[in-house]
Protein backbone atom coordinates (compact mmCIF):
# COMPACT_ATOMS: atom_id res chain seq x y z
CA UNK A 1 0.00 0.00 0.00
CA UNK A 2 1.24 3.53 -0.86
CA UNK A 3 2.51 5.50 2.11
CA UNK A 4 -0.06 8.24 1.36
CA UNK A 5 -2.88 5.70 1.87
CA UNK A 6 -1.43 4.13 5.02
CA UNK A 7 -1.07 7.63 6.44
CA UNK A 8 -4.71 8.34 5.44
CA UNK A 9 -5.97 5.15 7.13
CA UNK A 10 -3.50 5.45 9.99
CA UNK A 11 -2.24 1.88 9.58
CA UNK A 12 1.13 0.09 9.46
CA UNK A 13 2.46 -3.26 8.20
CA UNK A 14 0.34 -6.16 9.62
CA UNK A 15 -2.66 -3.96 10.40
CA UNK A 16 -6.03 -4.63 8.87
CA UNK A 17 -7.71 -2.21 6.47
CA UNK A 18 -11.31 -2.31 5.29
CA UNK A 19 -11.84 -1.48 1.58
CA UNK A 20 -15.33 -1.71 0.00
CA UNK A 21 -16.48 -3.85 2.93
CA UNK A 22 -13.67 -6.42 2.55
CA UNK A 23 -10.90 -6.76 5.11
CA UNK A 24 -7.27 -6.75 3.96
CA UNK A 25 -3.94 -6.99 5.73
CA UNK A 26 -1.17 -4.53 4.87
CA UNK A 27 1.86 -6.55 3.91
CA UNK A 28 4.16 -3.77 2.77
CA UNK A 29 4.37 0.02 2.27
CA UNK A 30 5.92 1.74 -0.80
CA UNK A 31 6.92 5.33 -1.26
CA UNK A 32 7.78 5.95 -4.91
CA UNK A 33 5.48 8.36 -6.77
CA UNK A 34 3.66 6.84 -9.68
CA UNK A 35 2.92 8.27 -13.08
CA UNK A 36 0.08 10.50 -11.94
CA UNK A 37 -2.07 11.50 -9.02
CA UNK A 38 -3.90 8.19 -9.07
CA UNK A 39 -0.78 6.13 -8.38
CA UNK A 40 0.18 8.15 -5.31
CA UNK A 41 -2.95 6.82 -3.54
CA UNK A 42 -2.84 3.22 -4.79
CA UNK A 43 -2.65 -0.26 -3.36
CA UNK A 44 -1.62 -3.55 -4.92
CA UNK A 45 -3.77 -6.59 -4.21
CA UNK A 46 -4.71 -10.00 -5.53
CA UNK A 47 -6.25 -9.56 -9.00
CA UNK A 48 -9.40 -11.65 -8.33
CA UNK A 49 -10.17 -9.58 -5.23
CA UNK A 50 -9.69 -6.40 -7.23
CA UNK A 51 -11.90 -7.67 -10.08
CA UNK A 52 -14.66 -8.63 -7.63
CA UNK A 53 -14.58 -5.29 -5.87
CA UNK A 54 -14.59 -3.28 -9.13
CA UNK A 55 -17.35 -5.44 -10.66
CA UNK A 56 -15.01 -6.52 -13.47
CA UNK A 57 -14.93 -10.27 -12.84
CA UNK A 58 -12.81 -11.85 -15.58
CA UNK A 59 -11.79 -8.48 -17.03
CA UNK A 60 -9.09 -5.85 -16.59
CA UNK A 61 -9.36 -2.07 -17.06
CA UNK A 62 -5.76 -1.41 -17.84
CA UNK A 63 -2.48 -3.18 -18.54
CA UNK A 64 0.80 -1.42 -18.10
CA UNK A 65 3.43 -2.59 -20.54
CA UNK A 66 7.05 -1.67 -19.88
CA UNK A 67 9.46 -1.82 -22.80
CA UNK A 68 13.08 -2.77 -22.19
CA UNK A 69 14.16 -0.46 -24.98
CA UNK A 70 12.49 2.87 -25.92
CA UNK A 71 13.08 2.25 -29.64
CA UNK A 72 10.87 -0.89 -29.40
CA UNK A 73 7.79 1.03 -28.22
CA UNK A 74 6.35 1.70 -31.69
CA UNK A 75 6.75 -1.95 -32.72
CA UNK A 76 5.16 -3.17 -29.47
CA UNK A 77 2.21 -0.80 -29.97
CA UNK A 78 1.73 -2.11 -33.54
CA UNK A 79 1.80 -5.73 -32.34
CA UNK A 80 -0.71 -5.10 -29.53
CA UNK A 81 -2.98 -3.12 -31.86
CA UNK A 82 -2.93 -5.88 -34.44
CA UNK A 83 -3.43 -8.72 -31.97
CA UNK A 84 -6.09 -7.18 -29.70
CA UNK A 85 -8.33 -4.86 -31.75
CA UNK A 86 -10.59 -4.18 -28.73
CA UNK A 87 -7.70 -2.61 -26.75
CA UNK A 88 -6.79 1.03 -26.85
CA UNK A 89 -3.06 1.67 -26.60
CA UNK A 90 -1.72 4.84 -25.10
CA UNK A 91 2.00 5.61 -25.00
CA UNK A 92 3.91 8.36 -23.23
CA UNK A 93 4.31 9.96 -26.62
CA UNK A 94 0.54 10.31 -26.88
CA UNK A 95 0.46 11.92 -23.49
CA UNK A 96 3.05 14.41 -24.60
CA UNK A 97 0.90 15.27 -27.63
CA UNK A 98 -2.04 15.83 -25.34
CA UNK A 99 0.01 18.18 -23.20
CA UNK A 100 1.12 20.05 -26.28
CA UNK A 101 -2.49 20.47 -27.37
CA UNK A 102 -3.35 21.88 -23.98
CA UNK A 103 -0.44 24.26 -24.28
CA UNK A 104 -1.69 25.42 -27.71
CA UNK A 105 -5.18 26.02 -26.39
CA UNK A 106 -3.81 28.02 -23.50
CA UNK A 107 -1.75 30.11 -25.91
CA UNK A 108 -4.78 30.75 -28.10
CA UNK A 109 -6.76 31.97 -25.13
CA UNK A 110 -3.90 34.25 -24.14
CA UNK A 111 -3.58 35.63 -27.69
CA UNK A 112 -7.28 36.40 -27.94
CA UNK A 113 -7.13 38.14 -24.57
CA UNK A 114 -4.20 40.21 -25.73
CA UNK A 115 -6.13 41.07 -28.90
CA UNK A 116 -8.98 42.36 -26.76
CA UNK A 117 -6.55 44.49 -24.79
CA UNK A 118 -4.98 45.93 -27.92
CA UNK A 119 -8.43 46.54 -29.38
CA UNK A 120 -9.33 48.50 -26.29
CA UNK A 121 -6.10 50.41 -26.63
CA UNK A 122 -6.87 51.17 -30.29
CA UNK A 123 -10.24 52.59 -29.31
CA UNK A 124 -8.56 54.64 -26.60
CA UNK A 125 -5.95 55.88 -29.09
CA UNK A 126 -8.67 56.92 -31.52
CA UNK A 127 -10.45 58.79 -28.76
CA UNK A 128 -7.21 60.51 -27.80
CA UNK A 129 -6.60 61.49 -31.43
CA UNK A 130 -10.07 63.03 -31.61
CA UNK A 131 -9.36 64.87 -28.36
CA UNK A 132 -6.03 66.12 -29.75
CA UNK A 133 -7.64 67.48 -32.93
CA UNK A 134 -10.55 69.02 -31.02
CA UNK A 135 -8.21 70.62 -28.50
CA UNK A 136 -6.01 72.14 -31.21
CA UNK A 137 -9.08 73.54 -32.94
CA UNK A 138 -10.45 75.02 -29.73
CA UNK A 139 -7.10 76.65 -28.93
CA UNK A 140 -6.99 77.96 -32.51
CA UNK A 141 -10.46 79.49 -32.31
CA UNK A 142 -9.81 81.07 -28.93
CA UNK A 143 -6.50 82.51 -30.08
CA UNK A 144 -7.95 83.75 -33.38
CA UNK A 145 -10.64 85.54 -31.42
CA UNK A 146 -8.00 87.02 -29.10
CA UNK A 147 -5.94 88.20 -32.05
CA UNK A 148 -9.02 89.82 -33.61
CA UNK A 149 -9.98 91.49 -30.35
CA UNK A 150 -6.50 92.87 -29.94
CA UNK A 151 -5.84 94.02 -33.49
CA UNK A 152 -5.32 97.59 -32.33
CA UNK A 153 -2.89 96.46 -29.63
CA UNK A 154 -0.94 94.48 -32.21
CA UNK A 155 -0.86 97.55 -34.45
CA UNK A 156 0.47 99.60 -31.55
CA UNK A 157 3.14 97.04 -30.72
CA UNK A 158 4.29 97.04 -34.33
CA UNK A 159 4.23 100.85 -34.48
CA UNK A 160 6.54 101.09 -31.46
CA UNK A 161 8.99 98.66 -33.01
CA UNK A 162 7.97 95.04 -32.38
CA UNK A 163 9.15 92.79 -35.20
CA UNK A 164 6.91 90.13 -36.75
CA UNK A 165 8.83 87.54 -34.75
CA UNK A 166 8.35 89.50 -31.48
CA UNK A 167 4.59 89.61 -32.04
CA UNK A 168 4.41 85.97 -33.09
CA UNK A 169 6.37 84.69 -30.10
CA UNK A 170 4.24 86.83 -27.81
CA UNK A 171 1.05 85.15 -28.97
CA UNK A 172 2.62 81.69 -29.09
CA UNK A 173 3.67 82.13 -25.49
CA UNK A 174 0.18 83.25 -24.52
CA UNK A 175 -1.41 80.23 -26.21
CA UNK A 176 1.00 77.87 -24.50
CA UNK A 177 0.43 79.45 -21.08
CA UNK A 178 -3.32 79.23 -21.60
CA UNK A 179 -3.01 75.51 -22.41
CA UNK A 180 -0.69 74.93 -19.46
CA UNK A 181 -3.32 76.34 -17.10
CA UNK A 182 -6.02 74.27 -18.84
CA UNK A 183 -3.80 71.17 -18.51
CA UNK A 184 -3.32 71.73 -14.78
CA UNK A 185 -7.07 72.17 -14.30
CA UNK A 186 -7.61 68.98 -16.33
CA UNK A 187 -5.21 67.02 -14.13
CA UNK A 188 -6.94 68.30 -11.02
CA UNK A 189 -10.32 67.20 -12.37
CA UNK A 190 -8.85 63.87 -13.55
CA UNK A 191 -7.25 63.11 -10.19
CA UNK A 192 -10.47 63.77 -8.33
CA UNK A 193 -12.85 62.32 -10.91
CA UNK A 194 -10.99 59.22 -12.16
CA UNK A 195 -11.40 57.14 -8.97
CA UNK A 196 -15.14 57.84 -9.10
CA UNK A 197 -15.52 57.00 -12.77
CA UNK A 198 -13.14 54.03 -13.01
CA UNK A 199 -15.43 51.84 -10.89
CA UNK A 200 -18.16 52.26 -13.49
CA UNK A 201 -16.01 52.07 -16.59
CA UNK A 202 -13.33 49.47 -15.97
CA UNK A 203 -15.29 46.20 -15.61
CA UNK A 204 -16.76 46.82 -19.07
CA UNK A 205 -13.52 47.34 -20.89
CA UNK A 206 -11.45 44.71 -19.11
CA UNK A 207 -10.97 41.34 -20.82
CA UNK A 208 -10.01 39.68 -17.53
CA UNK A 209 -12.82 39.96 -15.11
CA UNK A 210 -11.81 37.66 -12.31
CA UNK A 211 -8.14 37.84 -11.58
CA UNK A 212 -5.26 40.20 -11.16
CA UNK A 213 -5.25 43.81 -10.22
CA UNK A 214 -5.68 46.64 -12.64
CA UNK A 215 -3.54 49.65 -13.17
CA UNK A 216 -5.54 52.62 -14.30
CA UNK A 217 -3.47 55.72 -14.70
CA UNK A 218 -5.45 58.85 -15.19
CA UNK A 219 -3.88 61.86 -16.73
CA UNK A 220 -5.21 64.79 -18.61
CA UNK A 221 -4.00 65.98 -21.96
CA UNK A 222 -6.27 68.97 -21.90
CA UNK A 223 -9.52 70.05 -20.40
CA UNK A 224 -9.91 66.75 -18.60
CA UNK A 225 -9.39 64.24 -21.39
CA UNK A 226 -7.63 61.17 -20.14
CA UNK A 227 -4.19 60.74 -21.57
CA UNK A 228 -3.43 57.03 -21.38
CA UNK A 229 -4.35 53.97 -19.46
CA UNK A 230 -3.18 50.41 -19.32
CA UNK A 231 -5.32 47.49 -18.19
CA UNK A 232 -3.90 44.35 -16.68
CA UNK A 233 -7.14 42.86 -15.46
CA UNK A 234 -9.73 44.27 -13.16
CA UNK A 235 -11.31 42.88 -10.11
CA UNK A 236 -9.73 45.15 -7.56
CA UNK A 237 -9.73 48.58 -9.20
CA UNK A 238 -6.96 50.80 -7.96
CA UNK A 239 -6.40 54.23 -9.42
CA UNK A 240 -2.78 55.35 -9.44
CA UNK A 241 -2.28 58.96 -10.53
CA UNK A 242 1.30 58.59 -11.73
CA UNK A 243 3.62 61.58 -11.85
CA UNK A 244 5.00 60.48 -15.21
CA UNK A 245 1.56 60.45 -16.84
CA UNK A 246 0.86 63.89 -15.41
CA UNK A 247 4.10 65.30 -16.79
CA UNK A 248 3.33 63.77 -20.19
CA UNK A 249 -0.15 65.31 -20.01
CA UNK A 250 1.24 68.75 -19.19
CA UNK A 251 3.78 68.41 -22.00
CA UNK A 252 0.99 67.39 -24.38
CA UNK A 253 -1.13 70.35 -23.25
CA UNK A 254 1.66 72.83 -23.91
CA UNK A 255 2.47 71.21 -27.26
CA UNK A 256 -1.20 71.39 -28.30
CA UNK A 257 -1.31 74.99 -27.18
CA UNK A 258 1.68 75.74 -29.37
CA UNK A 259 0.14 73.88 -32.33
CA UNK A 260 -3.19 75.62 -31.95
CA UNK A 261 -1.56 79.05 -31.56
CA UNK A 262 0.66 78.71 -34.59
CA UNK A 263 -1.79 80.03 -37.18
CA UNK A 264 -3.38 82.78 -35.02
CA UNK A 265 0.08 84.00 -33.97
CA UNK A 266 1.19 84.04 -37.59
CA UNK A 267 -1.93 86.04 -38.46
CA UNK A 268 -1.11 88.48 -35.65
CA UNK A 269 2.47 88.83 -36.85
CA UNK A 270 1.34 89.57 -40.39
CA UNK A 271 -1.01 92.35 -39.31
CA UNK A 272 -0.29 95.55 -41.25
CA UNK A 273 0.11 98.25 -38.61
CA UNK A 274 -1.62 101.00 -40.60
CA UNK A 275 -4.69 98.80 -41.11
CA UNK A 276 -4.65 97.66 -37.49
CA UNK A 277 -4.76 101.28 -36.31
CA UNK A 278 -7.95 101.95 -38.25
CA UNK A 279 -9.57 98.89 -36.66
CA UNK A 280 -11.80 99.65 -33.70
CA UNK B 1 24.43 113.77 -42.25
CA UNK B 2 22.32 116.21 -44.13
CA UNK B 3 20.18 118.89 -42.53
CA UNK B 4 17.02 117.08 -43.48
CA UNK B 5 16.07 114.36 -41.03
CA UNK B 6 13.05 113.43 -43.11
CA UNK B 7 12.39 114.01 -46.78
CA UNK B 8 9.88 112.65 -49.23
CA UNK B 9 10.28 112.50 -52.98
CA UNK B 10 7.33 112.20 -55.36
CA UNK B 11 5.27 110.34 -52.82
CA UNK B 12 2.13 108.65 -54.15
CA UNK B 13 -0.32 106.53 -52.21
CA UNK B 14 -3.39 105.10 -53.88
CA UNK B 15 -6.03 103.02 -52.12
CA UNK B 16 -7.97 100.54 -54.17
CA UNK B 17 -11.63 100.17 -53.30
CA UNK B 18 -12.73 97.41 -55.59
CA UNK B 19 -12.09 98.80 -59.06
CA UNK B 20 -12.01 102.44 -57.99
CA UNK B 21 -8.67 103.96 -57.22
CA UNK B 22 -8.64 106.62 -54.55
CA UNK B 23 -5.52 108.78 -54.41
CA UNK B 24 -4.61 109.65 -50.80
CA UNK B 25 -1.18 111.16 -51.49
CA UNK B 26 -0.40 112.75 -54.83
CA UNK B 27 3.16 113.76 -55.78
CA UNK B 28 3.95 114.89 -52.25
CA UNK B 29 7.34 116.47 -51.58
CA UNK B 30 8.22 117.48 -48.05
CA UNK B 31 11.33 118.22 -46.07
CA UNK B 32 11.66 118.42 -42.30
CA UNK B 33 14.99 119.47 -40.83
CA UNK B 34 16.69 118.12 -37.74
CA UNK B 35 15.27 119.69 -34.59
CA UNK B 36 12.19 121.22 -36.20
CA UNK B 37 8.70 121.26 -34.72
CA UNK B 38 6.20 121.08 -37.54
CA UNK B 39 2.48 120.56 -37.91
CA UNK B 40 0.61 118.92 -40.74
CA UNK B 41 -2.87 120.34 -41.07
CA UNK B 42 -5.78 119.75 -43.32
CA UNK B 43 -9.46 118.86 -43.45
CA UNK B 44 -10.46 115.24 -42.88
CA UNK B 45 -9.78 113.08 -45.91
CA UNK B 46 -6.91 115.28 -47.01
CA UNK B 47 -4.42 112.48 -46.41
CA UNK B 48 -2.93 113.62 -43.08
CA UNK B 49 -3.04 110.26 -41.36
CA UNK B 50 -1.97 108.42 -44.51
CA UNK B 51 1.05 110.70 -44.76
CA UNK B 52 1.97 110.15 -41.12
CA UNK B 53 1.60 106.37 -41.49
CA UNK B 54 3.86 106.42 -44.54
CA UNK B 55 6.40 108.67 -42.80
CA UNK B 56 6.33 106.36 -39.77
CA UNK B 57 6.87 103.24 -41.89
CA UNK B 58 3.50 101.84 -40.81
CA UNK B 59 2.34 101.87 -44.41
CA UNK B 60 4.16 101.65 -47.70
CA UNK B 61 3.68 104.31 -50.37
CA UNK B 62 2.50 103.19 -53.80
CA UNK B 63 5.55 104.91 -55.22
CA UNK B 64 8.12 107.50 -54.20
CA UNK B 65 10.76 107.76 -51.51
CA UNK B 66 10.72 108.38 -47.76
CA UNK B 67 14.26 109.32 -46.79
CA UNK B 68 14.82 108.98 -43.06
CA UNK B 69 18.34 109.81 -41.85
CA UNK B 70 19.61 109.33 -45.42
CA UNK B 71 17.99 105.87 -45.73
CA UNK B 72 15.13 105.22 -48.14
CA UNK B 73 12.73 103.59 -45.72
CA UNK B 74 9.91 103.19 -48.23
CA UNK B 75 11.77 100.46 -50.05
CA UNK B 76 13.04 98.46 -47.07
CA UNK B 77 11.66 94.98 -46.37
CA UNK B 78 9.63 94.39 -43.21
CA UNK B 79 12.53 92.59 -41.51
CA UNK B 80 14.51 95.87 -41.62
CA UNK B 81 11.60 98.25 -41.19
CA UNK B 82 10.76 97.33 -37.61
CA UNK B 83 14.19 98.50 -36.49
CA UNK B 84 13.51 101.94 -37.98
CA UNK B 85 10.16 102.10 -36.22
CA UNK B 86 11.82 101.03 -32.99
CA UNK B 87 15.01 103.11 -33.03
CA UNK B 88 14.38 106.19 -35.19
CA UNK B 89 10.69 106.95 -34.67
CA UNK B 90 8.48 107.53 -31.67
CA UNK B 91 4.75 107.29 -32.27
CA UNK B 92 2.09 109.19 -30.32
CA UNK B 93 -1.54 108.35 -31.06
CA UNK B 94 -4.81 110.19 -30.71
CA UNK B 95 -6.23 107.41 -28.54
CA UNK B 96 -2.98 106.99 -26.55
CA UNK B 97 -2.92 103.21 -27.24
CA UNK B 98 -1.41 102.20 -23.92
CA UNK B 99 -1.67 98.53 -23.02
CA UNK B 100 -4.36 98.40 -20.30
CA UNK B 101 -2.84 95.49 -18.38
CA UNK B 102 0.57 97.13 -18.00
CA UNK B 103 1.32 99.99 -15.62
CA UNK B 104 2.81 103.31 -16.75
CA UNK B 105 6.44 102.25 -16.31
CA UNK B 106 5.87 98.91 -18.08
CA UNK B 107 4.19 100.70 -20.99
CA UNK B 108 7.23 102.96 -21.33
CA UNK B 109 9.56 99.95 -21.13
CA UNK B 110 7.73 98.17 -23.96
CA UNK B 111 9.67 99.62 -26.94
CA UNK B 112 12.96 98.74 -25.19
CA UNK B 113 11.82 95.12 -24.72
CA UNK B 114 13.62 93.81 -27.77
CA UNK B 115 16.73 95.96 -27.58
CA UNK B 116 20.07 95.22 -25.96
CA UNK B 117 19.16 97.15 -22.81
CA UNK B 118 19.06 95.09 -19.61
CA UNK B 119 15.95 94.93 -17.45
CA UNK B 120 17.37 97.38 -14.90
CA UNK B 121 18.49 99.82 -17.62
CA UNK B 122 15.01 99.71 -19.09
CA UNK B 123 13.40 100.33 -15.70
CA UNK B 124 15.76 103.23 -14.97
CA UNK B 125 15.11 104.80 -18.36
CA UNK B 126 11.32 104.45 -17.94
CA UNK B 127 11.49 106.22 -14.57
CA UNK B 128 13.58 109.03 -16.03
CA UNK B 129 11.18 109.51 -18.91
CA UNK B 130 8.10 109.48 -16.70
CA UNK B 131 9.78 112.10 -14.52
CA UNK B 132 10.52 114.13 -17.66
CA UNK B 133 6.85 114.16 -18.66
CA UNK B 134 5.81 115.06 -15.11
CA UNK B 135 4.51 111.71 -13.89
CA UNK B 136 6.94 111.02 -11.09
CA UNK B 137 5.29 108.82 -8.49
CA UNK B 138 2.72 107.48 -10.94
CA UNK B 139 4.95 104.70 -12.34
CA UNK B 140 2.88 101.85 -10.91
CA UNK B 141 -0.47 103.23 -12.05
CA UNK B 142 -2.38 101.45 -14.76
CA UNK B 143 -3.81 103.50 -17.65
CA UNK B 144 -7.39 103.34 -16.34
CA UNK B 145 -6.25 105.05 -13.15
CA UNK B 146 -4.70 107.93 -15.10
CA UNK B 147 -6.49 110.91 -16.65
CA UNK B 148 -6.57 111.34 -20.42
CA UNK B 149 -3.83 113.98 -20.25
CA UNK B 150 -1.69 111.73 -18.04
CA UNK B 151 -2.19 108.79 -20.38
CA UNK B 152 -0.95 110.88 -23.29
CA UNK B 153 2.09 111.85 -21.21
CA UNK B 154 2.84 108.16 -20.66
CA UNK B 155 2.46 107.65 -24.41
CA UNK B 156 4.94 110.46 -25.08
CA UNK B 157 7.38 108.94 -22.58
CA UNK B 158 6.97 105.63 -24.41
CA UNK B 159 7.67 107.35 -27.73
CA UNK B 160 10.95 108.65 -26.29
CA UNK B 161 12.09 105.27 -24.93
CA UNK B 162 14.67 104.50 -27.61
CA UNK B 163 15.76 108.15 -28.07
CA UNK B 164 14.24 108.50 -31.54
CA UNK B 165 15.26 111.20 -33.98
CA UNK B 166 11.63 111.97 -34.78
CA UNK B 167 8.37 111.96 -32.88
CA UNK B 168 5.32 111.45 -35.07
CA UNK B 169 2.14 112.51 -33.32
CA UNK B 170 -1.23 111.72 -34.91
CA UNK B 171 -3.81 114.16 -33.47
CA UNK B 172 -2.18 113.94 -30.02
CA UNK B 173 -4.62 116.48 -28.60
CA UNK B 174 -7.69 115.15 -30.38
CA UNK B 175 -9.11 113.37 -27.32
CA UNK B 176 -8.17 116.00 -24.72
CA UNK B 177 -9.90 118.96 -23.10
CA UNK B 178 -8.55 122.49 -23.60
CA UNK B 179 -6.24 122.53 -20.60
CA UNK B 180 -4.73 119.12 -21.29
CA UNK B 181 -4.44 119.99 -24.97
CA UNK B 182 -2.31 122.98 -24.10
CA UNK B 183 -0.16 120.95 -21.67
CA UNK B 184 0.55 118.25 -24.23
CA UNK B 185 1.55 120.74 -26.93
CA UNK B 186 3.78 122.46 -24.37
CA UNK B 187 5.35 119.15 -23.46
CA UNK B 188 6.06 118.33 -27.11
CA UNK B 189 7.47 121.84 -27.66
CA UNK B 190 9.75 121.52 -24.61
CA UNK B 191 11.01 118.10 -25.67
CA UNK B 192 11.75 119.61 -29.06
CA UNK B 193 13.79 122.44 -27.51
CA UNK B 194 15.50 120.51 -24.71
CA UNK B 195 16.28 117.22 -26.40
CA UNK B 196 16.43 118.39 -30.00
CA UNK B 197 13.91 115.74 -31.01
CA UNK B 198 12.20 116.54 -34.30
CA UNK B 199 8.44 116.60 -33.77
CA UNK B 200 5.93 116.16 -36.60
CA UNK B 201 2.36 116.58 -35.44
CA UNK B 202 -0.81 115.97 -37.40
CA UNK B 203 -3.74 118.08 -36.26
CA UNK B 204 -6.85 119.73 -37.60
CA UNK B 205 -6.82 122.22 -34.71
CA UNK B 206 -5.29 125.47 -36.06
CA UNK B 207 -4.73 126.80 -32.53
CA UNK B 208 -2.66 123.77 -31.61
CA UNK B 209 -0.83 123.96 -34.94
CA UNK B 210 0.00 127.65 -34.50
CA UNK B 211 2.35 126.74 -31.63
CA UNK B 212 4.73 124.95 -33.99
CA UNK B 213 7.51 126.41 -36.12
CA UNK B 214 6.13 125.45 -39.51
CA UNK B 215 2.76 124.31 -40.73
CA UNK B 216 1.99 122.34 -43.85
CA UNK B 217 -1.54 122.60 -45.13
CA UNK B 218 -2.54 119.42 -46.87
CA UNK B 219 -5.35 119.13 -49.40
CA UNK B 220 -6.17 116.25 -51.73
CA UNK B 221 -2.91 114.52 -50.91
CA UNK B 222 -0.74 117.50 -51.78
CA UNK B 223 0.86 120.30 -49.79
CA UNK B 224 -1.29 123.32 -50.54
CA UNK B 225 0.75 125.85 -48.60
CA UNK B 226 3.37 126.30 -45.92
CA UNK B 227 3.08 128.77 -43.03
CA UNK B 228 5.40 129.98 -40.27
CA UNK B 229 4.20 129.48 -36.74
CA UNK B 230 5.21 130.84 -33.36
CA UNK B 231 7.17 128.10 -31.66
CA UNK B 232 5.52 127.87 -28.30
CA UNK B 233 8.61 127.02 -26.28
CA UNK B 234 10.89 129.40 -28.15
CA UNK B 235 9.03 132.45 -26.93
CA UNK B 236 9.10 133.71 -23.40
CA UNK B 237 5.82 132.29 -22.29
CA UNK B 238 2.92 133.43 -20.29
CA UNK B 239 1.35 131.16 -17.71
CA UNK B 240 -2.06 130.15 -19.05
CA UNK B 241 -3.56 130.46 -15.57
CA UNK B 242 -2.23 133.72 -14.11
CA UNK B 243 -0.44 135.48 -16.99
CA UNK B 244 2.98 135.73 -15.35
CA UNK B 245 6.16 134.98 -17.27
CA UNK B 246 7.54 131.44 -17.23
CA UNK B 247 10.56 129.57 -18.59
CA UNK B 248 10.07 126.74 -21.09
CA UNK B 249 11.72 124.30 -18.66
CA UNK B 250 9.42 125.13 -15.76
CA UNK B 251 7.23 122.30 -14.59
CA UNK B 252 5.12 124.66 -12.47
CA UNK B 253 4.34 128.34 -12.71
CA UNK B 254 6.57 130.20 -10.24
CA UNK B 255 3.70 132.56 -9.41
CA UNK B 256 0.54 130.46 -9.05
CA UNK B 257 2.26 127.04 -8.58
CA UNK B 258 -0.13 125.40 -11.05
CA UNK B 259 1.35 122.58 -13.11
CA UNK B 260 2.07 123.63 -16.64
Amino acid sequence: MNSNLTAYFGVGVGDKVEIYGESFTVVGIYDEAGQGQLETRSAYMNITDAQTMAGLTGNVSRLDVYAENVSDVDTIVEVIDASYTSLQVTTYKDRLTQLENMQTMYNQTLTSAQATVSQTETVATQEIMIAVVATSLIVSFVMLYTVRERTKEIGTLKAIGFSNWNVMSQFMLEGMLLSLVAGLVGIAIGTVGAPLLSGILLPQISPFSSRGTSQFQPGATNAGNFGSFGILGASTVTVIPSLQTMLIAIGAAVLLGAMGSLYPAWRAARTRPAEAMRYE
Amino acid sequence: MSEAVLRTEKLFKTYEMGKRKIPALYDLNLQVNRGEFVAIMGPSGSGKTTLLNVLGCLDKPTSGKVILDDVDAANLPERELYKIRRDKIGFVFQTFNLLPYLNAAENVELPMENTKKTKSERRKKARELLKLVGLEGREEHRPQRLSAGEQQRVAIARALANDPAIILADEPTGNLDTQNKYEIVRLLANLNIERGTTVIMVTHDSQVASHTERMFLLKDGKILKEKQGTHLAKKKLMCPYCGSKIQPTDARCSNCRKRL
